[in-house]
């Protein structure tokens, strides 16, 4: 499939030298030897949480990790067999991560090494793997706790999205921002608590929406959403990063097909919530104690101190409506005192 | 995740014994109040239980170093029933947590 290559990234992030680059994302700081496309600079980790990026050869990390020692925790497949993403782990050590044409890495136990070989293809096809997956195991190896879902700010304060798969999480969060709302993240929403606040953190500066969505977006809006940079099976767009964590005010349920609605309709969550909030967890394979406690108590500080609700979807309903009728919820939900 | 009610017919038998018991929750163990439920963690084996809020205000009484006894004098105030029907309740829920291992129950006073 052809592929379309724009790498404004480095450019865009450039920064004046230093002996070590940091960008941001997911509330750490990786820390690496180049600038890293898709992250915005940062000089200092968010509360010291710094993960170090060492791209090496494959050798390298195969030489470094004896797949017969560790545990299987993820073993995705194509239909035919051939493995579409795996994940190891091994006490003590930490994990290795693994899809065919996207790369591996090793996460220290602690999240904060990384050790990368990368495939000979341009970074943001390869950052699809890293920004989905390894990134999001250093920051909830570090303390951050990680949700399955996309996330924009308006006025300040973020709304994030979870839904199962083909809600239209993503979709929704892009025709926000063409709409005026600013992006956050796309798909992995890190958020932990910080007194009474629940606190957002920005992901990397990447959106991977469908040709077909994007045609649904209006021409002069299409500039908010940022600027194209690759494509396989998605368009890959880098937006504008946000760079400071935000508190969330709202989470939205995303519920489609919805039969008794005739439009898009915001309603109080229902009794399913809690178990659909403690449900949106990512990484389910990082079951110690530690993290189960974590997003038990994250989950409560959502449910006791952000707004909660569902979005009703009826069938055929485009997410350019369930935007615009969320962001006009939101807007006005965010003049609210928090 | 499963469901834990606190159901307004148990069948535990009462005893003395039993309402003089208090309960601990393990090391292993954690809960926290949501708005229309509470949520029983068991950290050894990752599963989540939901507790309706009759069950949930139990378990705070009980946590807060009461005894089967005193929790159910309590209830029986709070929502206007027959005590000897609450304490069966909360007898029975009770022993419902403590076949998931959600809680350990002390008998005789013993800590």
């Amino acid at each position: 499939m052809a592929v379309a290559e724009v790498s404004p990234a480095h450019e865009r992030f450039a920064v004046p030298h230093h002996e070590v680059w940091r960008g941001r994302a997911f509330g750490i700081a990786l820390e690496s030897a180049e600038p890293f496309p898709g992250l915005p600079f940062c000089t200092e980790g968010p509360a010291g949480r710094i993960a170090t990026w060492h791209e090496e050869r494959a050798r390298a990390i195969d030489d470094a990790w004896v797949l017969e020692d560790g545990e299987v925790v993820v073993d995705l497949r194509h239909t035919d067999g051939r493995v579409f993403m795996r994940i190891d782990r091994r006490d003590g050590e930490g994990y290795r991560i693994w899809a065919p044409y996207y790369g591996r890495h090793l996460v220290s136990a602690d999240g904060r090494t990384i050790r990368s070989a990368l495939p000979n293809v341009s970074p943001w096809r390869w950052q699809r793997l890293f920004f989905a997956q390894t990134l999001p195991l250093a920051a909830a190896l570090q303390g951050l706790e990680v949700f399955h879902a996309s996330a924009v700010s308006v006025r300040g304060r973020v709304a994030a999205f979870v839904g199962s798969s083909g809600t239209g999480k993503t979709s929704v969060a892009a025709h926000m921002v063409a709409l005026g709302a600013s992006f956050v993240t796309d798909d992995v929403l890190a958020v932990e608590t910080d007194g009474d606040a629940v606190v957002a953190h920005p992901g990397p500066a990447r959106l991977s929406i469908e040709d077909s969505e994007l045609r649904r977006v209006p021409d002069g809006q299409r500039p908010q959403l940022g600027v194209p940079i690759g494509r396989s099976d998605k368009l890959m767009i880098e937006p504008a990063p946000t760079t400071s964590p935000m508190p969330l005010y709202a989470l939205y349920f995303l519920k489609r097909p919805v039969r008794d609605v005739s439009r898009v309709t915001i309603a109080e969550v229902d009794a399913t919530a809690t178990r659909a909030l403690l449900g949106s967890g990512f990484l389910a394979y990082l079951n110690t104690p530690e993290r189960l406690r974590n997003h038990l108590d994250v989950c409560s500080a959502i449910a006791e101190r952000t707004r909660l609700y569902n979005v009703l979807i009826p069938s055929g309903a485009r997410a350019r409506e369930v935007a615009a009728t969320t962001l006009a919820h939101a807007g006005s939900a965010a003049h609210l005192p928090g | 995740m499963s469901t834990v009610q606190a159901a307004t017919n148990g069948s535990a038998r009462v005893s003395r014994a039993l309402l003089a018991a208090h309960v601990r929750v393990p090391d292993h163990v954690v809960y926290r109040n949501f708005v229309r439920e509470t949520v029983v963690l068991n950290l050894d084996t990752g599963r989540y239980h939901g507790i309706n809020p009759t069950g949930g205000r139990i378990l705070d009484l009980l946590t807060a170093d009461e005894t089967l006894g005193t929790a159910a004098e309590a209830l029986a105030e709070e929502y206007q029933r027959p005590l000897a029907d609450v304490e069966r309740d909360v007898c029975t829920f009770c022993e419902d947590l403590r076949e998931r291992g959600l809680i350990e129950v002390k008998l005789n006073g013993s800590r």
